[in-house]
């Protein structure tokens, strides 16, 4: 399925995909809008400890749709997951089940993931994001 | 109905060019200006969070008169012509009475409107005109000047060897590390010195590490092996330098082996560093104030530019020069400041006898102390556009040094620690809130009309021409009519009119060009001697201590204080990508990324102190303690501590000796002084 793939040999660590997620995604007054491109500082073996990004795989298998107690995760027609979000209660089952562990939950607790609106894709200076398998 | 609209960013100093989507006169969303032919846009993480810093609730929206105590907060909304009269006839009234010098006039940042600023202090009568510059860029050019009479640019396009000397575009430019990519694919070397192995050291074919500030040395052990093993450019230094025995003399000291003690670079890398610059087509790459934080700043940036003479590069092709291609050029070059009046009664004149003869402004670093004191005479008023008291060491000083200014008026985006001392607060426009006239590329001019309304804030340069004009005070650009004409003003060395280019949406290609300049060390530099000095004709005037005409390394760690007591090395300032000094903490996507205050720590010093990766600590100074998230980092040297500056949470400035100086300059040590690090309690996440 297709997701955002991030080449982790140009990634710099700068959090502009980050931070351009939640501009597109939430309105300036939403000081607890998250970001669901997830971050975490890695120790690389070209020896400094920065920064890289990730985001929700849309897996084929998708254990997270199985995973849902009240059914909230689909597929839409161009097979990416997504959330119901006024469905969602907020368990957490979604998260325990990703092998990734990158679904994100807004200040109402409820399940977000990468809609796949690619402003992540074209911010990224270095040309570490892109549309893949 | 939301309308994308191309506009510039201008959180930072880049002025980065953004396809904003705007409706009802707020953003919506910002993105790098994409699919512009002529544009080539970015957009960094700071300028993700536009819409939050623009339409931040802090915003400073009319100007307002004080009321109550200074400090109290009372403060009530006026007209901009009554404030515009009021603070005029004041500043009319005090020059009467104490002289146009009692005024100073001070520009923080942006920089933009700072030629404006420097011709009303200049038509006002006031040599007092000083910016932020008293610790940003002006001790980083006097190093160049002092060698070549000139700021001479690096050449990516041609170099050969490109040596980044700390700077990290990763974090403090668009982010994009696309230049250095493009030079090495080219065949050309990238070389990067950093205290701290930064995403840009890591790709570069060479990362020296040294302790910071030992950068002096480190250059003068790469002249060494230029020199000893034959590789440095003999015709050149024997032809367009002077001083050249001595200096030579000098280095031979700094054997690769003896250096590596004192910059913990290993003997082989310095060899390595000296056989890859060697050949010419060096371009070394500085940021404004990376080195010069420093007891020893000055010195040490010398050191690092000589590397430009010596391998043959100065002002040739792949070299540091100037810029031979003809472009179009606005007339906005921000320090191309009028000529202060009697600048020998400027209030720091003598102070700095280096920096009074290579700048053209006030060193306002003693600022805080001018005001407590009144010495060397009372500043009846301040003037300022950008006054953030964070900018100086020990800012606490300069807080309570503002309730000593009689007269405070202060021009900014945001109400700030300074807003609450000034007499009159005047709100100004944000980058995207006023019009602009860029150049892009091909030389192609554009005029973009602010795509939001300004409400009653108004463009910097406005607010200085309106204040001239109310005083009657006169020059070129102090007689433009408003800031309509001050955009007219800049577009004219393209011959390309305003008018003309607001009829033209796809922009209008340039009818003039600046032609091609080169500084010609044949023809003679603006040195005393008119050549490239390694030894220089002006500092050997002065007797002071560290100013020797040589590049002399002085070791700061065995002149700022205790080090048993305090073991580790901080370093202030080395770029997180979501702040840029003070600007970012407020804006809450971004100051929410990271704990802040965070201090980095090689993970076995953490080990060693007890400390988790998140744990809190005390970084301990001569001056105090601030209390900090703690972040394991291996790519920083173990001994090292590094904290990003200005933070409101609990500023590292605060642990900076106001006198910790580099006598040459006035620069602070903010990327080079001793603490001490303590466990303390409560973890918190990273």
């Amino acid at each position: 399925m297709g997701h955002i793939v991030s080449d982790n040999d140009r990634c710099v660590g700068c959090l502009a995909c980050v931070v351009t997620c939640m501009d597109h995604h939430f309105a300036a007054e939403d000081h607890n809008a998250v970001s669901f491109r997830t971050y975490k500082a890695v120790d690389l073996s070209k020896g400094l400890t920065q920064y890289l990004t990730d985001s929700c795989r849309h897996c084929a298998d998708a254990p997270c749709i199985d995973a849902c107690p009240v059914s909230c995760i689909s597929r839409d027609n161009n097979g990416w997951t997504k959330v119901d979000r006024d469905e969602c209660v907020g368990c957490r089952a979604c998260l325990n089940a990703c092998p990734y562990a990158l679904p994100v939950f807004d200040a109402e607790g409820k399940s977000r993931r990468c809609d796949g609106c690619m402003a992540c894709v074209q911010v990224c200076p270095n040309g570490a994001l892109r549309l893949g398998e | 109905m939301a309308e994308t609209k191309l506009a510039v960013c201008g959180i930072c100093s880049q002025a980065c060019l953004v396809d904003a989507t705007v409706a009802d006169g707020r953003i919506q969303s910002v993105m790098k200006a994409q699919n512009h032919p002529h544009i080539k846009g970015s957009l960094c993480v700071k300028g993700a969070a536009m819409k939050q810093f623009v339409h931040h609730p802090d915003r400073l929206t009319r100007p307002m008169k004080r009321i109550g105590p200074k400090g109290s907060g009372e403060y009530v909304p006026v007209s901009w012509e009554e404030a515009i009269g009021a603070i005029s006839a004041r500043l009319l009234r005090t020059r009467e009475e104490s002289g146009a010098k009692s005024t100073l006039f001070f520009a923080g940042h942006p920089k933009w409107f700072r030629r404006v600023l420097g011709d009303l202090a200049a038509a006002y009568g006031s040599p007092n005109y000083g910016s932020e510059s008293s610790c940003c860029n002006r001790a980083h050019v006097m190093a160049w000047n002092l060698v070549y009479g000139c700021y001479p640019r690096p050449d990516a396009a041609a170099c050969k060897t490109y040596l980044i000397w700390s700077n990290n575009p990763a974090y403090s430019r668009d982010g994009s590390l696309n230049q250095l990519r493009s030079i090495q694919k080219r065949g050309g070397k990238v070389i990067v010195v950093d205290p701290r192995r930064t995403p840009t050291a890591a790709m570069a074919d060479l990362h020296l590490q040294p302790y910071p500030g030992t950068d002096g040395a480190l250059a003068l052990s790469i002249a060494h092996v230029l020199i000893r093993d034959g590789l440095y450019d003999r015709p050149f230094v024997e032809q367009y330098c002077v001083g050249f025995e001595e200096y030579k003399t000098y280095v031979a000291d700094f054997s690769p082996e003896q250096t590596e003690a004192i910059c913990g670079v290993p003997a082989a890398e310095i060899r390595r560093a000296a056989h890859m610059i060697a050949g010419g087509g060096l371009s070394i790459q500085i940021s404004s104030c990376s080195i010069v934080h420093c007891l020893n700043g000055v010195q040490n940036e010398r050191a690092v530019t000589m590397l430009s003479a010596l391998t043959g590069s100065f002002d040739r092709p792949g070299g540091n020069g100037a810029d031979e291609t003809p472009k179009a050029v606005l007339d906005d070059n921000h320090q191309n400041l009028a000529a202060p009046p009697h600048p020998e009664d400027a209030v720091s004149c003598g102070k700095y006898p280096v920096w009074d003869k290579l700048v053209n402004e006030a060193q306002c670093i003693d600022l805080p102390e001018m005001l407590l004191t009144q010495q060397p005479y009372p500043l009846r008023n301040v003037i300022a556009f950008g006054l953030n008291p964070q900018m100086w060491p020990r800012p606490d000083k300069m807080l309570d040094a503002l309730d000593a200014a009689e007269f405070l008026v202060v021009t900014d985006l945001f109400w700030n620690e300074a807003c609450r001392k000034a007499d009159y607060v005047l709100p100004a426009c944000t980058a995207i809130e006023r019009d602009q006239v860029v150049v892009g590329k091909d030389n192609q001019l554009f005029y973009l009309p602010s795509p939001i309304p300004a409400g009653d804030k108004l463009p910097d340069v406005e607010i200085m021409l309106r204040l001239a004009h109310a005083m009657d005070l006169h020059s070129e650009m102090l007689d433009l009519a408003d800031f309509d004409a001050y955009l007219d003003y800049i577009l004219r060395p393209t011959g390309v009119r305003l008018e003309e280019l607001k009829a033209a949406p796809d922009g209008l290609p340039a009818r003039k060009m600046r032609a091609g300049q080169k500084y010609s060390y044949e023809r003679g530099l603006k040195t005393p001697s008119g050549k490239v000095e390694f030894v220089s004709g002006l500092l050997a005037q002065y007797h002071r201590p560290g100013y020797d005409a040589l590049p002399r390394w002085r070791d700061w760690r065995s002149l700022a204080g205790d080090r048993e007591k305090y073991p580790f090395l901080l370093v202030t300032g080395a770029r997180r990508p979501q702040f840029f000094h003070s600007c970012t903490y407020r804006v809450p996507w971004l100051a929410k990324l990271e704990p802040h205050p965070l201090a980095f720590l090689h993970p076995e010093d953490l080990a060693k102190l007890g400390i988790a990766n998140g744990g809190r600590a005390f970084i301990r100074t001569s001056q105090g303690a601030l209390e900090c998230t703690c972040a394991a980092d291996i790519g920083v040297k173990p001994g090292v501590v590094h904290i990003y500056h200005d933070d409101p949470a609990g500023s590292v400035n605060l642990l900076i000796p106001a006198d910790y100086r580099d006598p040459i300059s006035g620069f602070p040590g903010f990327r080079s002084f001793l603490c001490a690090v303590e466990k303390s309690g409560d973890a918190k996440e990273v």
